[in-house]
C-alpha cells in the first residue's frame, strides 16, 4: 500500500522542483483585496514577498543597495498594475516578470555606469551572512553565479530558486520553453564545472 | 539530453542560494512610503474605476479609433479642398467677353466715388470645386458680401465685372467664404501691414 502524499507535495504542481521549499504564499482573498485597492492586503502582499524578489535581485544584481531599488520599484510598478493581473496566471510569475524586467534594466545601467567607475567591475556583495562550509562560501557563490550569462542565471535562479515552472519562466524571459530549458540546462552544466573545479584546487592545497 | 535538474553536487549551491535575506523591516516601510509618494494609495471607488477603464478598453480604444478616423478624414477633406483649389485656381481663365451684369464699385456706399470717371473691369477665375466665389478689395473695403463671382458652368469660370475707379486698385478672391487666394492672372503684392498676398489691377 502507497503511502499518502504529504498534501504539501500534492498541492506543487508536477512541473514544479520537487525540492523547493515553498515560501509563504500570498492567501487569495488577500490578493484579491489587494487587487480591488485595499491597502492593508497590499501591505501584506509586500510582506509576503518582498525577502523572495529581494533574494533574486541580490543573486542578479550583486549589489544590496541596487537591488533593493529594484525591488521597491518593482512593488511601486506591481501597485499600478495590479488591477490589470488576472487570475488565469499565477501570481509569483507575474510578479517575476516584473522584477526580472527591473533587474536587466538596473543590470544595464550598472554596466554603462561602470564604463567610468572601473573599480565597480571588482565590486563583490555579500549574498547574505557569510557561512563558510565548503563550497558555498559566499564570494565562490558569486563567482560561480558569475560564470554564467545573464540569460542562463536569471533561468536556473527562476526555475530552482524561485520554483517557478518553465512555462512561468518562458513567459517571464519572452522565449520559447524549449529555450529556458536549454539555458537551464546549460547553467547546470557550467555551475558543475566549476564546482569540480572548486574542489579539485581545494583537494591539491 | 538536457540535464536540468539538481543532483547531489549542484544541490549545496542551491540550498545556499534559496536561504532568504535578511530581512529589513523598514525596507517593507519604504516600499509603501515609496507607493504613497508616488501613487497614493487609492480608494476603492477610483480603484473600481480604473478597473472599469482597463476591462473596457478595447471599446475606448475601437472609439478613439472612430473619432480619431473622422476627425482625420475631415482635416484631409479640408485641405484637399484647400490644395485642390489653390491648384484649379492658379488657371487663368479665358475671357470669352459674354456680357456680364455690371456691378458699381460705388454702390459700396461712398458717395464720393459716384463723382469719379468709372470703368468696367472684368474679374475671372477658374475653379472646378468652389461652390462660392467672392471679390474683395480696397473697392469695396473688402466686404467679401459685396461682390459674388458668377458661374459659367460650361467651362468652371467665375466671373464678374465691376466699374471701377481709375488707379491702382489691390483685390483677392475669397473662395467658400473661407480661402483666400489672388488672381494667377494679375501681378500680386504684399501688404505690409498685414502680410496677406493680394492681386493688382490698374484701372485707366
Amino acid at each position: 500500500m502507497t503511502a499518502a502524499r504529504p498534501r504539501l507535495l500534492r498541492a506543487i504542481p508536477n512541473d514544479r522542483p520537487a525540492s523547493v521549499d515553498l515560501p509563504a504564499v500570498l492567501s487569495r482573498e488577500t490578493l484579491l483585496s489587494a487587487r480591488d485597492g485595499d491597502p492593508v492586503a497590499f501591505a501584506q502582499l509586500v510582506r509576503t514577498y518582498y525577502p523572495r524578489c529581494l533574494r533574486f535581485a541580490q543573486h542578479l544584481l550583486s549589489s544590496r543597495e541596487d537591488a533593493e531599488e529594484c525591488v521597491q520599484d518593482t512593488f511601486v510598478r506591481v501597485h499600478r498594475a495590479l488591477h490589470r493581473y488576472e487570475e488565469r496566471e499565477r501570481f509569483d510569475a507575474w510578479l517575476f516578470r516584473i522584477l526580472a524586467n527591473r533587474c536587466r534594466t538596473a543590470r544595464r545601467r550598472v554596466a554603462r555606469w561602470s564604463l567610468f567607475h572601473s573599480a565597480d567591475l571588482d565590486r563583490v556583495t555579500p549574498i547574505s551572512a557569510a557561512r563558510v562550509d565548503g563550497f558555498v562560501a559566499r564570494d565562490e557563490i558569486w563567482h560561480a553565479l558569475a560564470g554564467l550569462t545573464e540569460e542562463q542565471r536569471e533561468a536556473f535562479l527562476l526555475r530552482h530558486v524561485e520554483g517557478l515552472t518553465y512555462e512561468d519562466i518562458a513567459a517571464v524571459a519572452g522565449i520559447a520553453v524549449t529555450a529556458v530549458r536549454m539555458r537551464v540546462s546549460r547553467a547546470c552544466a557550467r555551475l558543475r564545472d566549476t564546482i569540480t573545479q572548486a574542489d579539485a584546487e581545494r583537494r591539491n592545497r | 539530453m538536457l540535464n536540468d535538474e539538481i543532483d547531489s553536487s549542484l544541490q549545496p549551491l542551491v540550498d545556499r542560494l534559496r536561504e532568504l535575506p535578511e530581512s529589513d523591516p523598514r525596507a517593507v516601510k519604504r516600499v509603501l512610503a515609496r507607493i504613497r509618494h508616488y501613487d497614493g494609495l487609492p480608494n476603492a471607488r477610483r480603484r473600481a474605476l480604473r478597473r472599469y477603464f482597463s476591462r473596457q478598453s478595447g471599446w475606448w480604444a475601437a472609439a478613439a479609433v472612430v473619432v480619431l478616423g473622422a476627425g482625420v478624414t475631415l482635416f484631409a477633406r479640408a485641405a484637399l479642398q484647400s490644395s485642390a483649389y489653390e491648384s484649379a485656381t492658379l488657371i487663368p481663365a479665358v475671357d470669352d467677353g459674354s456680357p456680364t451684369p455690371v456691378v458699381r464699385a460705388a454702390d459700396a456706399g461712398e458717395d464720393s466715388l459716384s463723382a469719379e470717371r468709372l470703368v468696367e473691369r472684368r474679374f475671372t477665375i477658374r475653379s472646378l470645386e468652389a461652390r462660392q466665389v467672392s471679390l474683395v478689395g480696397d473697392f469695396n473695403q473688402w466686404n467679401p458680401r459685396q461682390h459674388r463671382l458668377h458661374r459659367d458652368g460650361k467651362t468652371a469660370t467665375w466671373y464678374i465685372t465691376v466699374e471701377l475707379p481709375a488707379g491702382l486698385h489691390k483685390y483677392a478672391f475669397i473662395v467658400n467664404d473661407s480661402v483666400w487666394t489672388t488672381d494667377p492672372s494679375a501681378v500680386r503684392t504684399v501688404d505690409r501691414d498685414f502680410g496677406v498676398t493680394s492681386s493688382l489691377v490698374l484701372v485707366q
